[in-house]
């Protein structure tokens, strides 16, 4: 039952330093 | 076979870079956080076989499993992206929650419906790979190689394009995020392998 657990850790980390790189190509896209 | 499904999304993301990663990463392992609770109610169930330990299970898990279910999960979750993120990142997501039930259908013994609930008692489909766990094991290695190179690439030429590190051969962001995701990706396939 840890995958979920791992799953959505791994999903939230990830995600949210991929985030960090989307939004930086935004600002220069400007 | 946790970690085959996120390397598939690691290449998915590389392939679709519109598309927010936390979206495809849950994509890939839809199926299975809708098992969880089916799991937890004694709907489905899982009975270990072979010894148990990696990939040593039988997994009865007619509704969230069979190939009608997973189609259908695709096609809600495709339309959900669609008014979220457009018709390209419908595409994706789409296809990254079926791709669950394709790579699951390489590995599991036959232990997946093609009706929910095993309505009329249909064949049963899986390849079994998990038999042998060299192979199982070898194809989920290469699925986070090929994922975490691709992803790699992909937010390195994201992060170029940034303006304070614009011209930078390797940009801190990129770098990281390619660490964390490769870390993660084998951290995942340790899990598999210890069987948590």
């Amino acid at each position: 039952m840890s995958f979920i657990v791992l799953m959505l850790l791994f999903t939230v980390v990830c995600g949210w330093l991929d985030s960090r790189i989307g939004r930086t190509t935004k600002k220069e896209g400007k | 076979m946790f970690a085959g499904h996120f390397g598939l999304a690691a290449a998915a993301k590389a392939a679709s870079p519109k598309t927010p990663l936390w979206a495809i990463m849950l994509g890939t392992q839809l199926l299975d956080v809708i098992f969880v609770p089916l799991l937890l109610t004694g709907m489905e169930t899982t009975v270990e076989t072979d010894g148990g330990g990696y990939g040593g299970a039988v997994i009865h898990a007619d509704y969230t499993h069979s190939l009608v279910s997973a189609l259908i999960i695709a096609l809600l979750a495709g339309l959900g992206a669609w008014r979220l993120w457009g018709k390209q990142s419908a595409g994706v997501i789409g296809g990254v929650v079926f791709s669950h039930w394709l790579l699951d259908l390489l590995v599991h013994r036959s232990d997946m419906p093609i009706l929910p609930g095993n309505l009329g008692s249909l064949p049963l489909m899986g390849f079994g790979l998990w038999k042998w766990p060299f192979i199982s094991g070898a194809l989920e290695v290469l699925l986070i190689a090929v994922g975490a190179v691709m992803y790699y690439r992909s937010v390195r030429l994201r992060a170029r394009n940034a303006p304070e590190i614009a011209g930078s051969a390797f940009p801190a962001k990129a770098v990281w995020a390619a660490a964390v995701m490769a870390v993660l990706l084998m951290g995942s396939f340790i899990s598999d392998l210890i069987g948590i």
